[in-house]
């Protein structure tokens, strides 16, 4: 699939998608149980690592 | 974010009817429309390129514009974008929405919302429409300044507030030029919090008024400073529930294309300008175009008054431009660059209305930061005045100079345009061809061609750094699945 954009509305069915987004949506999720009923460490840690390591690549 | 247990697995999104399918390449159904339905506006835009104002003279009556948008559907439209001028200030926009919602078509308008009233609302909600974009330029001081009436900003910002109550999908246009970077982190604020959930940023063109005030043009240099703070508020807005767009004269390959063209997908990227393969624009009086912002003289295929909408969509000249053309059209740094045959100089529109020719674009990323690298930078300064007819172009030179204190930096090589790839395009039988796909090297996250063997960006084995890549990926992929189990049952515990 391709995606144009010339001027008029922005295309509001869009959603952001990938490993990044996913990987971020399970930390909210696991910080906001840590918050809540205590620590799951093992768990959040590894996604942190691997949300920095996507985030840190060659770019941006 | 959203952090509710959900939102980890959201439910499958419905693909949205703008993305083109090989299908519509292949068929060239233009699948999104955008339609200035009158050239009557109450703004004065500083930057308007159709030089809006006054309706035009001749614009097509009430039934013209119903049998159009039934040839549009006949020819497989699922989008449109009515616009203007201000495309309420035509008496029956309402009936041209009835129309295109009963056809099924998605269904928007981009306004400057002065004026649009609470009444103006209720009525296009009732006949359907599903989407409001408004533009916004800036801070209230910046925008009101452009838009050329004060408290303009105010209604901007009003009217997004009542269409989201309304349940339409509200989204923000902002153009950039010379002033308006500095302003959109709070503006990044300030729409969020008016409920805007996809925000489209594009450059000013120079085109009709713009060209008058070219004060309002960034110049194509400063992009190596705005593309970061565009990719730093993409992140941020991912992350606050506002998704960047980037337009078609945001690019187009560099460290970003693959982040922000599929909002995550980097199998989408730029494949070039399509206009007249997937896209129709249209003019107020039934004038048919390859796409909205094209400068008339130039690219008027066919009055709708003269020919149906399919004769001139499938055999004039004018509007097949972008089926035919190849590398060979391209000119300047474009026609060397190693995404010539993928990119086609990105935005016909922004480069032939500043240069007066299409097929080198200075407005490139990619471009920006490869001169960079050898102490160079580009500027245009207005050389001819534009004429005062809408969608007017002039011409501006492009000066090629060094970035003081660079003046030592290795020389810009010299490329041989033999060498650039060319991509095969079949054309299939409904006269489409298929874009290229490009790859992804995992040793440079840049884009590279397939046959790639060695990325020509950073030297790596493209074929070792894919198979690192896919250890990677795998290993995230159960990460992501351990996650969703370990919180499940956090969740199931929880409502026990």
């Amino acid at each position: 699939m391709t995606i144009i954009q010339p001027y008029g509305v922005a295309i509001t069915q869009a959603i952001a998608s990938g490993d990044l987004e996913e990987m971020k949506r399970a930390k909210a999720l696991a910080e906001d149980h840590v918050q809540r009923y205590g620590d799951i460490p093992t768990l959040l840690t590894h996604l942190k690592a691997a949300i920095a390591k996507l985030e840190a690549g060659k770019t941006p | 974010m959203d952090t509710s247990a959900s939102a980890l697995s959201p439910a499958p999104q419905e693909v949205p009817v703008r993305f083109r399918r090989m299908e519509d390449h292949h068929n060239l159904v233009p699948v999104h429309v955008v339609w200035e339905i009158t050239l009557a506006c109450n703004l004065k835009c500083q930057h308007c390129g159709s030089r809006a104002g006054r309706p035009r003279a001749d614009e097509l009556t009430t039934a013209e514009a119903l049998d159009l948008v039934d040839q549009l559907a006949a020819l497989g439209t699922r989008e449109m974008t009515l616009i203007g001028g201000e495309a309420y200030l035509r008496r029956d926009w309402i009936d041209i929405v009835r129309r295109c919602r009963d056809h099924g078509m998605r269904t928007a308008i981009q306004t400057g919302a002065r004026n649009l009233t609470d009444a103006r609302l209720d009525q296009a909600v009732a006949a359907g429409l599903q989407g409001l974009g408004v533009s916004i330029d800036g801070l209230p001081d910046l925008h009101d300044r452009v838009r050329g009436v004060p408290g303009s900003y105010d209604q901007a910002i009003s009217a997004l507030r009542r269409a989201k109550v309304l349940g339409l999908d509200v989204s923000v246009n902002t153009q950039i030029g010379p002033e308006t970077p500095a302003h959109l982190p709070d503006l990044m604020d300030r729409i969020i919090e008016a409920g805007a959930t996809h925000w489209q940023i594009q450059l000013t063109v120079a085109m009709g008024n713009a060209v008058d005030n070219p004060d309002l043009l960034l110049q194509p240099y400063q992009l190596i400073d705005v593309m970061p703070l565009l990719a730093r508020l993409y992140q941020e807005g991912v992350e606050r529930g506002l998704l960047m767009i980037v337009g078609n004269n945001i690019g187009y390959f560099g460290p970003y294309e693959r982040m922000w063209r599929g909002y995550g997908d980097e199998s989408m990227h730029w494949t070039g300008c399509a206009a007249g393969q997937t896209t129709i624009g249209i003019e107020a009086d039934g004038t048919i175009k390859g796409c909205p912002s094209l400068a008339t003289s130039l690219y008027s295929a066919g009055h709708v008054r003269d020919m149906t909408v399919e004769d001139i969509w499938r055999h004039t000249e004018r509007i097949s431009f972008g089926r035919l053309r190849s590398v060979e059209e391209m000119w300047g740094y474009c026609r060397t660059c190693y995404y010539a045959d993928a990119c086609r100089a990105g935005c016909t529109w922004t480069s032939e209305s500043l240069l007066g020719r299409r097929g080198n674009n200075p407005y490139c990323h990619h471009r920006v930061l490869d001169l960079a690298k050898h102490g160079l930078r580009e500027r245009v300064v207005k050389v001819k005045e534009a004429p005062p007819e809408s969608f007017a172009i002039s011409e501006f030179a492009l000066i090629t100079e060094a970035i003081p204190g660079m003046e030592d930096a290795p020389p810009l090589p010299a490329r041989d345009p033999e060498h650039v790839h060319i991509h095969p395009r079949e054309r299939a039988a409904g006269g489409g061809t298929t874009p290229p796909r490009l790859e992804v090297c995992r040793g440079c996250d840049q884009y590279i061609w397939p046959h790639e063997e060695t990325c020509p960006h950073c030297g790596s084995d493209v074929a070792a750094e894919a198979a690192r890549h896919a250890e990677d990926t795998a290993r995230r992929r159960a990460l992501i699945e351990q996650a969703k189990r370990f919180l499940a049952g956090l969740q199931t515990a929880g409502m026990e």
